[in-house]
């Protein structure tokens, strides 16, 4: 009894260099005299115009020889010290889709562009450049949105979770979901969006919960069971980019006679209250080759009182949690994680997320070395990684709890306190997507 | 928590081999249902005294990677009214445990005391057992703080006599805690059970 007790009482941590580097071959200099048709631009459109594009979320574009001559000073900047473009992963951890990192080599390029005194060049020696997707959906099946927009008010907990029922989902059969976009309303408030399917005959309940406060939708803090939801369809969290299989490869069930109920956790420490209207556009297909699920590696405990205690002034509060989630996901069986999520609050400082083998070896699946926040995306692996019974699904949460790192709630930056698990506090959780069958 | 409760000690010198096929389980108050963890038990009780009786239960789960249990407990009972032909009687149970609980590769341990007030009324040759009951747990688990439990409950039994030895012993219980998991209010434990005393 002694030793099934011990065994219980600590958890493998990775191994040095479960995330380090190979060898990493240093810039060689390339092109003597970079200049922007040839060298530049193609980075600039692979890596940057995503979101610096005339509407999107970076604040000026760099789509023309104009404009990066014009931020050139800040583009040096932002790219010595690597803050841009936003990319937490580490490099070392695991290949991904969309990755918006500059290599070492890129990185060299423009600062010696920008060195070299912003050299145009000819358009005609232009190197041909492979754009990041588009911010959107290559293809929109159906838009909904929250029926009336929704001012969020500050609670004694300086949140506000809200649902809201989302009627007008056209298909009476099941059908999946192959792309998704969450276009909140008012990204400065909106916290995170989670969008799960309910029965079509729990929505006159879930309606007759709306209002009963005199505003749009429902105080959904309390409620589990109630809720009446059949499935999960997606969520978003700042730094999130649409997803979307178009080859309809992979897809999420949405169920038969369902409706949308949106799960919205606004923020209002700053005091905002301006209103939201958050719009989801899906793509469907009729069929999947594979369906893709959600689990979740977060232990049950922290969920419990002071289960995941973050101590005020700690600097590195830590907790970790390994299980293997084959037994209760796949009956047991192999499955193939396609994406991942580390869920951490503002305090969070690092995390990781990995697989430690039954055979004792570890695979890194993400690892964030400084955490921010708003860049909390989904990650999707260039890769499906497999899982195998026996093995374990790792997750592991660094937090900073002192002074320096307090995010203002209204404008005054609070002394640090205790924090627990909970949606205005502090969260620690992997999440991953994955199906059971692949290629 | 205690289980396979009755209100009358074994007599001065005497064993009485216990066992029993229990479900229990806990969850948010607000979670409609509510999960049960079948276990199975077995133990020794002897008396010291005529008042007095010790006694220790094995516990276990064995359903593999998706839940196994292991529990140890030591009890102790002490008769507080026990008259000829009264049909009331009355004694304390303090008991003390650990459990292991281990799932998916993953585990969590749960310490507790528990002191249940037995109250036994005589029906013939068997007995009903109301018990109120308080106690406080300590669940642990690598990677998380530990959390206090404190609980109270009411467990309702019945000592089915057959025979001389041979008694079967059908009990229900809930408790509540102030534990609140995430957004609940606080939580419930449950426990089943089928019991019998030899």
């Amino acid at each position: 009894m002694l030793l099934l007790a011990v065994a219980g009482c600590s958890i493998d941590m990775p191994p040095a260099d479960f995330a380090a580097c190979g060898p990493v071959a240093t810039p060689d200099g390339g092109v003597t005299a970079p200049d922007y048709w040839h060298d530049a631009k193609p980075i600039f459109d692979a890596k940057c115009a995503t979101c610096h594009v005339d509407g999107g979320i970076a604040p000026m574009p760099l789509l023309t020889y104009a404009d990066a001559r014009d931020w050139a000073g800040l583009i040096y900047s932002a790219v010595d010290r690597k803050l841009m473009p936003p990319w937490p992963p580490n490099d070392c951890c695991q290949a991904y889709q969309h990755d918006r990192s500059l290599s070492a080599a890129d990185r060299d390029t423009l600062l010696r562009w920008i060195d070299g005194g912003l050299p145009e060049g000819d358009p005609a020696t232009a190197t041909p450049s492979q754009p990041l997707p588009p911010p959107q959906l290559s293809r929109v099946d159906v838009t909904l949105q929250m029926p009336t927009p929704y001012t969020p008010v500050a609670t004694e907990e300086t949140s506000d979770l809200r649902c809201f029922v989302v009627e007008g989902w056209p298909y009476d059969e099941e059908v999946f979901v192959t792309g998704f976009d969450v276009r909140p309303g008012n990204a400065a408030i909106v916290h995170h969006v989670i969008v799960q399917t309910v029965d079509a005959s729990a929505v006159p309940e879930l309606k007759a919960r709306e209002g009963a406060d005199g505003r749009a939708g429902f105080d959904c803090r309390n409620l589990r069971g109630e809720l009446h939801v059949n499935g999960g369809v997606g969520g978003w969290t700042p730094g999130s980019v649409p997803q979307e299989s178009p080859d309809a490869t992979l897809g999420v069930p949405f169920p038969a006679k369902s409706d949308v109920l949106l799960q919205i956790h606004y923020d209002v420490r700053a005091g905002v209250t301006m209103p939201d209207q958050t719009e989801i556009r899906f793509q469907v297909a009729p069929s999947v080759k594979h369906r893709m699920r959600a689990l979740v590696a977060a232990n049950p405990l922290w969920l419990a009182n002071d289960g995941l205690e973050i101590e005020a002034g700690d600097p590195d509060a830590m907790h970790n949690f390994a299980y293997d989630p084959s037994v209760y996901f796949s009956k047991g069986a192999p499955f193939f994680l396609h994406a991942v999520n580390l869920h951490m609050h503002f305090l969070g400082s690092h995390g990781r997320i990995g697989i430690h083998r039954a055979d004792g070896s570890w695979d890194c699946l993400l690892d964030i070395p400084a955490w921010d926040y708003h860049w909390s995306s989904w990650y999707q692996l260039a890769e499906p990684v497999q899982f195998n019974p026996g093995d374990l699904l790792y997750v592991e949460c660094h937090w900073d709890n002192t002074i320096g790192n307090q995010a203002p709630v209204n404008g005054v930056v609070p002394a640090p306190r205790d924090l627990h698990w909970a949606t205005a506090e502090e969260m620690c959780a992997a999440l991953g997507l994955f199906t059971d069958t692949w290629p | 928590m205690s289980t396979i409760k009755t209100a009358t000690t074994v007599p001065k010198g005497e064993n009485q081999v216990i066992g029993a096929l229990e479900a229990n389980g806990g969850a948010p108050l607000e979670l409609p249902v509510k999960p049960l963890l079948p276990e199975l038990v077995v133990g020794l009780r002897r008396g010291l005294t005529d008042k007095v009786e010790v006694g220790g239960k094995l516990t276990t789960c064995p359903a593999g990677r998706r839940a196994t249990t292991a529990g140890l407990e030591g009890e102790v009972k002490v008769q507080l009214r026990r008259v000829p032909g009264a049909r009331l009687e009355l004694a304390l149970g303090p008991a003390a445990g650990f459990r292991w609980i281990s799932a998916a590769g993953a585990s969590m341990q749960v310490s507790y005391v528990s002191l249940p007030f037995l109250m036994g009324i005589d029906v013939g040759r068997h007995q009903i057992v109301v018990a109120p009951e308080a106690g406080l747990q300590l669940w642990t688990s690598a990677g998380a703080n530990e959390v206090w439990a404190p609980m109270i409950g009411l467990s309702l039994g019945f000592v089915w006599r057959i025979g001389q030895r041979f008694a079967l012993v059908p009990e229900a219980a809930a408790y509540r805690t102030d534990v609140r998991i995430d957004y609940s209010r606080g939580s419930q434990m449950f426990h089943l059970g089928l019991g019998f005393l030899y």
